[in-house]
């Protein structure tokens, strides 16, 4: 009796963790993926966007800072090849050359020429440098050999940074001269200034040497050594990641800038830079995380809302039919048990008057009816009796009625639920049932559990003694004016006249009940007593069989 | 979150009644001796009614003690009924079957008599099952018996199996000329009990009353005393 | 007074009848329902306990047997709680007033027997 619930419960418990499991791999797993996929897709292209600005930037400001310098170049190459020497040698004409240079390029501070021995024959500026020998100077040696020369940044006049740009003239007869310039570099500056850099950017050049020779904003001070490693050469644009001891990742670019001494860095926080991913990350996580918790939470609430419900209907079904083969096996039980009250309450009855006599026997002397010991034994033993008699009664009585409750039926209904309980049978047997509930019939006083016991055991009997594709009518109307009776008619073997006699015994049975126990009929007798009312049957063999159940409107 | 339901307990409700009616017979049998010891010291005053009472002293001692040991049969059969599987003393479950069909017997006035093996062997089953197919084949053969009678209940061991067998012993109902067969009337019954672990039976029956019943039943060589 | 038990239980009808006989009341007790029409013809009883189910025959049945046989007899039932189509037999039949569930109070029965004997004429 007791472990079944329990058992079906443990397989409801498996299916409900089964289902939730399995739903959520399905409906998760995807997601997980390709959140998984997708973040890291995303990672790499913004990581290889952010390399591929960077290089990009790098390679523009190096064009324009090439540019920049390239043109510095090409106009004096312009001015030597436009002016004779001898006109390039008057410091008049030098003067004026330099005014415009001054007026439309910008930034040319002096301007010098200087003859094949390495003098500077003539000179225009604010330096005074006329006469200058340059010709063990490194840098005049290049530009004699190169043919142009850029020098690195220097501290100049009136201490601002200044550069120098010089070309050669080579003439027919062989003969050369350099052309010499210095300009400031604000303009170059502001090149890199200029630039719009996201990340806290910072743009700046260096020299072969790793010497700064623009400002930078984090990496040092002009003309300092930059903090960062200097690169190695490369023909072109470099883009690579590295981090400081500070723990700082940068993004570095790089680009030697040719015929110059110069290397373009730009440099990035890739934090900074990874910013707007972070965000979005963060976004796309929550997302994730918030879609997993409600589809968890739907998986979980639909899981359990149907598994309930079928858990519920299974329950009810099963405990329906327990209660059916229940009913019937304790109201037999009982029956039995019930049985046994006669042979506690005699006893105890005996018990009773025996005592009895003996208080007769001993009040009839006045000295025991003083005697207090006396008497208190022999009341022990009358109230015990007594007791016993009280607890043999509450055994008795619910050993009968082990479930009364009274309720308010109606008929009609009760006649649908016990056939919709049997309609798979029914149907099973090809049975076809008909019903005809009169409408005059009120609500009766009774207890609804068994008289639908009556009615079940009694439709099983007949569903047994028809064969496939037989009849069975239900009909139920008042008898008199306090009583209604339900006839349930079928017209399978029927019974004969000698055992309709029996047909209440408990055990009698006339044929092989597969299933039956041959005791329905009896219990039922007994139900339909308990209940206040009368049963009867009449049939004839081989038309069928009619049981009629009278109740009474209210149980007395 | 599963629900269960709550299953109401009869039979738990019988066990303790049955219980608290031996306490108050303890009581009442302790309230007697008492009685029968005052009354020891009070011979001389009673006189004459000394025999009598002394008579109806024995007889409520004897009533008690006989009550006792019916309410303890009565008990026990309940503990038993209460768990769904157990190996029990086929001995009790004949005596607590013939407790319950005495009082059909009585009103026939058929006299059950048990007549049982010391070592019955034990049996593993559906304890109410076999109850109520024992209790079942006792009281349907005394519908078929006439007044007078006996009623005889064996339990033995029989080539190393537990038969039980009931047989009526006296007149019988007449009137009745189908044949019915009874195994398959038993059978639905005899399916609460495992089929498989061996119960087999067989019947002797004339017309529509049934003889004589034997049920054979495999049982355990467990021999060890049960804990009811 | 005097007073016929019927009872199927011979221990408790004789402790009733003697019970009866100290409080002055003559009873006769019998455990068979032959018996108790045989005495019921042979003496002039005032009061009939009867058991409402005795071996083979019903209180209710007897009582009609034994009414035909003496028809001024008034009856009392006992009945011990063992069947509910007895009981409900018992009181439509003989009334609330007329019978006694075992174990019986002996003044209820007294009482009972008194208030029968001193109404005149049938009760019914």
């Amino acid at each position: 009796m007791a472990p079944l619930p329990y058992r079906r419960t443990c397989q409801f418990r498996r299916l409900w963790y089964g289902v939730i499991s399995l739903t959520s791999v399905v409906a998760l797993f995807p997601l997980i993926f390709l959140a998984v996929i997708d973040y890291r897709a995303t990672q790499h292209d913004l990581e290889s966007e952010i390399l591929l600005r960077t290089s990009r930037l790098v390679s523009n400001t190096r064009r324009t800072i090439s540019y920049f310098l390239e043109e510095r170049k090409s106009a004096l190459d312009f001015i030597i090849h436009d002016n004779s020497f001898e006109q390039c040698a008057d410091p008049g004409r030098l003067a004026s050359i330099l005014d415009r240079l001054k007026q439309t390029f910008g930034g040319f501070i002096d301007l010098g020429l200087i003859d094949p021995l390495g003098i500077q024959r003539v000179y225009v500026g604010p330096y005074g440098l006329t006469g200058k020998d340059y010709s063990v100077q490194e840098w005049y040696r290049e530009v004699v050999t190169q043919g142009t020369y850029i020098s690195d940044i220097f501290l100049g006049y009136r201490n601002i940074p200044h550069l120098v740009v010089a070309v050669k003239y080579a003439s027919e007869s062989g003969s050369y001269c350099v052309l010499r310039a210095t300009l400031d570099t604000k303009k170059f500056n502001k090149l890199l200034s200029n630039l719009e850099m996201a990340g806290e950017g910072d743009a700046f050049i260096i020299n072969h040497q790793g010497i700064l020779q623009t400002p930078s904003r984090f990496h040092g001070k002009v003309f300092e050594k930059i903090s960062l490693p200097i690169p190695k050469y490369a023909p072109k644009t470099r883009v690579y990641e590295w981090e400081t001891p500070e723990g700082t990742e940068l993004i570095i670019g790089y680009r030697y800038i040719k015929d110059s001494p110069f290397i373009l860095m730009v440099t990035k926080q890739k934090s900074e830079l990874m910013k707007p991913w972070y965000n979005t990350r963060k976004k796309l996580i929550g997302f994730l995380v918030i879609s997993m918790v409600i589809i968890l939470m739907v998986i979980f609430g639909g899981t359990t809302y149907m598994v309930n419900r079928i858990y519920t209907a299974d329950q009810k079904l099963i405990m329906t039919l327990h209660q059916v083969e229940y009913s019937n096996k304790m109201a037999s039980l009982g029956r039995l048990a019930a049985g046994v009250a006669h042979e506690i309450n005699n006893p105890l009855a005996i018990i009773n008057e025996k005592a009895g006599l003996i208080k007769d026997l001993l009040t009839f002397k006045k000295e025991y009816a003083q005697d207090h010991t006396l008497s208190a034994a022999i009341e022990v033993i009358l109230s015990s009796v007594k007791r016993c008699g009280r607890i043999t009664k509450r055994l008795l009585g619910f050993a009968r009625h082990m479930d009364v409750s009274i309720q308010s039926i109606h008929v009609g209904e009760m006649v649908s639920e016990v056939l919709e309980f049997l309609h798979k049978e029914a149907e099973y047997r090809a049975i076809t049932i008909s019903l005809d509930i009169s409408d005059d019939i009120p609500q009766i006083e009774t207890d609804a559990g068994k008289l639908q016991q009556i009615l079940l055991n009694i439709i099983n009997n007949a569903f047994a003694a028809m064969e496939k594709g037989g009849n069975l009518e239900i009909s139920a109307g008042m008898s008199g004016d306090d009583r209604v009776s339900i006839t349930i008619t079928d017209d399978g073997c029927g019974i004969s006249q000698a055992n309709l006699k029996q047909i209440f015994e408990p055990f009698f049975s006339t044929k092989t009940l597969a299933g039956g126990t041959g005791l329905g009929l009896s219990i039922t007798y007994g139900l339909v007593q308990e209940l206040g009312g009368s049963i009867d049957v009449k049939s004839e063999e081989g038309k069928g069989t009619a049981f009629t159940v009278t109740l009474p409107l209210a149980m007395g | 979150m599963l629900r269960q339901g709550v299953q109401p307990d009869p039979v738990g409700m019988a066990i303790e009644l049955t219980e608290k009616i031996s306490l108050r017979l303890g009581e009442l049998q302790s309230a007697a001796d008492r009685l029968s010891r005052i009354l020891e010291r009070e011979r001389e005053r009673t006189g004459e009614d000394a025999p009598r009472i002394d008579k109806v002293m024995v007889s409520i001692e004897r009533h008690t003690r006989l009550l006792s040991g019916k309410v303890r049969v009565v008990n026990r059969f309940f503990r038993r009924i209460g768990q769904a599987s157990s190996l029990f003393d086929l001995k009790e479950l004949i005596e607590e079957a013939a407790l319950f069909s005495a009082r059909l017997a009585h009103l026939k006035r058929i006299a059950v008599t048990v007549q049982t093996d010391e070592d019955l062997p034990k049996f593993r089953s559906n304890p109410a099952g076999l109850h109520f197919l024992v209790s079942g084949i006792m009281a349907r053969i005394l519908t078929g018996m006439r007044e007078g009678g006996t009623l005889l209940v064996k339990g033995v061991e029989q080539d190393g199996r537990a038969l039980i067998q009931v047989e009526g012993k006296g007149q019988w109902k007449e009137g009745f000329t189908e044949a019915v067969e009874v195994d398959d009337l038993f059978r639905p019954v005899a399916g609460e009990i495992p089929v498989e672990r061996g119960v087999v039976l067989s019947s002797e029956t004339e017309g529509l009353s049934v003889k004589r019943v034997s049920l054979f039943l495999d049982v355990t060589t467990d021999r060890s005393p049960t804990t009811t | 007074m005097r007073v016929l038990l019927v009872d199927d239980e011979s221990e408790l009808v004789s402790t009733l009848a003697e019970r009866l006989a100290i409080r002055g009341i003559q009873a006769d007790w019998v455990t068979e329902a032959e018996d108790a029409l045989r005495m019921a013809e042979a003496n002039c009883y005032d009061v009939a306990v009867l058991d409402i189910r005795l071996p083979g025959m019903s209180g209710l049945d007897l009582q009609n047997i034994m009414k035909s046989k003496c028809p001024d007899l008034k009856f009392i039932f006992m009945t011990g709680h063992g069947s509910q189509g007895d009981f409900q037999a018992g009181t439509t039949e003989a009334g609330p007033d007329y019978y006694l569930v075992k174990p019986v109070s002996i003044e209820e029965l007294m009482e009972k027997m008194n208030k029968l004997t001193s109404e005149s004429g049938d009760p019914e």
